[in-house]
């Protein structure tokens, strides 16, 4: 076979020039991929930093082992698989610029950047067919919050760009109906201010239901003026099709609003956090995620130390677990994996947990089922 | 400014030993109250009494316009900005609450949200703000001392000392009093033994913020490794920009009162009596002492560099001859962060965590 045909560099374009489809698949796992770990499917994937420094994308099989690491050029945060599982991309921490993809059959990963005049906001999300990648982005000098929008069959060349509906959009996820659902933090930010927070007096989070087809704003939700310093920032969608968002309070420390929102309609509520929870949380959810049957919601808290399952239909509190400076959560089995930054990868669920596995990798904020 | 420099300095030396001998009368204290008496209430009782003088100051400069009651209203604003930048670093508790470090400090301000405001009030002479309740409900923009500034320094400040006393004049008498009631309201609540200062005296299973002392040490080693990243994020880096072509001097707090160089003094040295005080200095001394000295070193060369400037700081930024002495400064405070931020809390044991941190 040719030697080009392995090469991680080209685009997959002239993969398919080179043959089609079924004949690269078969190139690609054939005997030329350097270990058995290559050709074993990965169930997870999250972003860490390594112990001699610098940063990495891993693929994780089920159990906790790394079958796959690829190099990023700085921190990573979130991730976004495509529906048929083609591609896997991670995205720049705020306020980078690149984002590194990864083709399930190609070792290679491809690295990709916003404009220079935006930065990556840290999450994306694909479109339900596949082709288009959303990614949250900010467009600082206009402190205003787009979408970017990337062609995943061209290279991931830009397209064009979204108004997000908001100042700080942070995590964007595909609605059941194929609609795009932002979380905007509504916390302006700039370059030149390094991830100083600038406009904490008048910050106003808001969620936005919009067409990824055409850009339209079809609905917007803020909770309560009195909470408008909780930033919505991460969402999960449970079996309702109800979005729940958590937030991260930048008001007083005393102040433990309830964290948590539900988007249902077009109205947000809140479902009841009891006291000790929300000290526990200390003003902070780093991540929130459904079960692979989205009937559990599970929320974690770095600063707190812990991980929360819910359950979707009630709103209650199922258990919390302890895990330092824990946050990435995916859908794993009925449960959860969940990663620290100390290392840690957890199983939790309605139950007890099971460790899976410690590395000597600082698991960033976010983890993604695959 | 070598004159203001040196009188600057006599202010710090008579705080300073304040607090040392209550330091040093409380050094079997909890850190807490170590840093309480010591730092916190007397330095919050000190910008109440200043912030009281400037709204008298506005008061008389009102009455009796003049060359001199003008000169004493800014020199009042003065010694406010420089007990401000002593305090604003301990933010949590009474400054946070009610949202008053905004109120009385809205920044950073890349698109000049408060002169805006405080333009359009002009132009509109808006009655509303004029009541404690009016100014008080308003955009934190024009409720605190960056408002009290342009009001006071900006173009057409001059005025003011010409009679008969106009909007602007009871404007910057409104602020003035808002900005004497947020400081007194902070200084009273940390002056109570209930409310935040409770929470952090009292650690424990039931406390709603500190479970053990090691959390209260933990927020309170906190303090000046923030306020060092606040120091280059918010204040230095923006204004002074990647070269002497880069420099935005409308970036730098307080540049339009010329106050920027001694406000960046004040909170500096604010710390380190802050350290001192609440007994985080003696500890690093005894835990890891190569640490220290090297907080003591960085620290002192960086306040002898800022008072040594011969020009402005935004003038020295913006000329290429001098350039190189701001590139040192800027150097100097990352260094300081670093120290601070992340080896001095490693020193003492405390693990730095990758995501609680610095959040997203």
């Amino acid at each position: 076979m040719p030697a080009t045909a392995t090469d991680p560099r080209l685009p997959r374009r002239r993969l398919l020039r080179l043959g089609g489809a079924a004949a690269i698949a078969a190139a690609l796992t054939g005997p030329s991929l350097p270990s058995a770990a290559l050709a074993e499917r990965p169930s997870l994937a999250a972003t860490g930093r390594l112990p001699e420094g610098g940063h990495a994308l891993a693929l994780l099989a089920a159990d906790g082992r790394i079958l796959r690491q690829a190099m990023l050029p700085g921190r990573g945060h979130g991730l976004a698989r495509d529906p048929g599982g083609t591609w896997l991309v991670a995205f720049a921490r705020r306020p980078g610029r690149f984002a590194c993809a990864l083709h399930r059959h190609d070792p290679g990963p491809r690295y990709f950047h916003c404009p220079p005049d935006r930065h990556f906001c840290g999450h994306g999300t694909f479109s339900a067919d596949g082709r288009l990648l959303y990614a949250t982005e900010n467009d600082y000098d206009a402190a205003r919050g787009v979408i970017g929008v990337y062609d995943a069959g061209a290279g991931f060349a830009r397209l064009g760009e979204l108004d997000s509906g908001g100042m700080d959009p942070h995590q964007v996820e595909r609605l059941p109906s194929g609609r795009l659902l932002v979380a905007n933090g509504g916390i302006e930010t700039h370059p030149d201010y390094g991830r100083a927070k600038l406009n904490l007096p008048t910050m106003a989070p808001c969620i936005a239901v919009l067409d990824g087809t055409d850009g339209r704003i079809l609905a917007r939700a803020a909770l309560p003026p009195a909470l408008h310093r909780l930033s919505l920032r991460h969402l999960a969608v449970d079996v309702l099709g109800r979005p729940w968002i958590g937030g991260q309070h930048e008001g007083a420390e005393t102040e433990l609003p309830p964290l948590l929102a539900v988007l249902e309609g077009s109205a947000l509520r809140q479902p009841p956090m009891a006291a000790e929870l929300r000290r526990r949380y200390r003003n902070y959810v780093g991540s929130v995620a459904a079960s692979h049957d989205r009937r559990l919601i599970a929320t974690s808290s770095p600063r707190g130390g812990l991980v929360t399952v819910w359950e979707a239909a009630s709103g209650r509190p199922l258990a919390s677990h302890d895990l330092p400076d824990g946050c990435g959560l995916a859908a794993l089995g009925k449960g959860f994996l969940a990663t620290g930054g100390q290392g840690d990868l957890l199983l939790v669920g309605d139950g007890p947990t099971r460790s899976l596995a410690r590395h000597r990798i600082a698991w960033d904020n976010h983890a993604l089922a695959l | 400014m070598t004159g203001g420099l040196s009188r600057f300095r006599t202010a710090v030396a008579t705080v300073l030993l304040a607090a040392g001998l209550s330091a040093a009368a409380h050094a079997d204290e909890p850190a807490a109250r170590a840093a309480l008496q010591g730092y916190i209430q007397p330095g919050f009782d000190s910008l109440a009494a200043v912030a009281a003088d400037m709204e008298g100051a506005a008061v008389t400069l009102c009455d009796a316009p003049s060359p001199a009651t003008l000169a004493q209203a800014r020199a009042a604003f003065r010694e406010t900005v420089l007990a401000w930048a002593a305090v604003e670093f301990v933010r949590f508790g009474p400054l946070t609450e009610a949202h008053r470090a905004d109120r009385l400090h809205f920044w950073p301000d890349r698109r000049g949200v408060a002169r805006r405001h405080v333009e359009a009030a002009l132009a509109a002479a808006e009655n509303d703000l004029l009541t404690a309740e009016g100014i008080a409900a308003a955009s934190a923009a024009v409720q605190g001392l960056p408002a009290l500034e342009i009001l006071l320094h900006g173009a057409g400040s001059d005025d003011l000392s010409v009679p008969p006393a106009g909007y602007r004049c009871a404007l910057a008498e409104a602020v003035s009093a808002n900005v004497a009631s947020l400081s007194a309201r902070a200084a009273a609540e940390w002056r109570r033994e209930d409310g935040f200062v409770a929470l952090l005296l009292n650690p424990g299973p039931g406390n709603a913020l500190f479970r053990d002392s090691g959390e209260v040490t933990a927020r309170l080693v906190d303090i000046p490794g923030a306020a060092l990243q606040d120091l280059q994020d918010r204040k230095l880096q923006p204004a002074i920009g990647t070269g002497p072509g880069a420099v935005r001097p409308f970036l730098a707090p307080f540049q339009r009162s010329g106050l920027t160089e001694v406000y960046l003094l004040a909170g500096l040295s604010g710390l380190d009596r802050f350290m001192a005080a609440s007994g985080q200095a003696a500890l690093v001394r005894a835990r890891a002492p190569d640490r220290q000295a090297a907080v003591d070193q960085v620290l002192g060369i960086l306040l002898a560099e800022l008072e040594g400037l011969e020009a402005p700081l935004l003038v020295a930024a913006a000329d290429p001859s001098l350039r190189g002495r701001v590139n040192r400064l800027a150097l100097l405070v990352a260094r300081l962060r670093e120290l601070l931020r992340d080896e001095v809390p490693a020193a003492l044991g405390m693990t730095v965590l990758f995501n609680a941190r610095d959040g997203d």
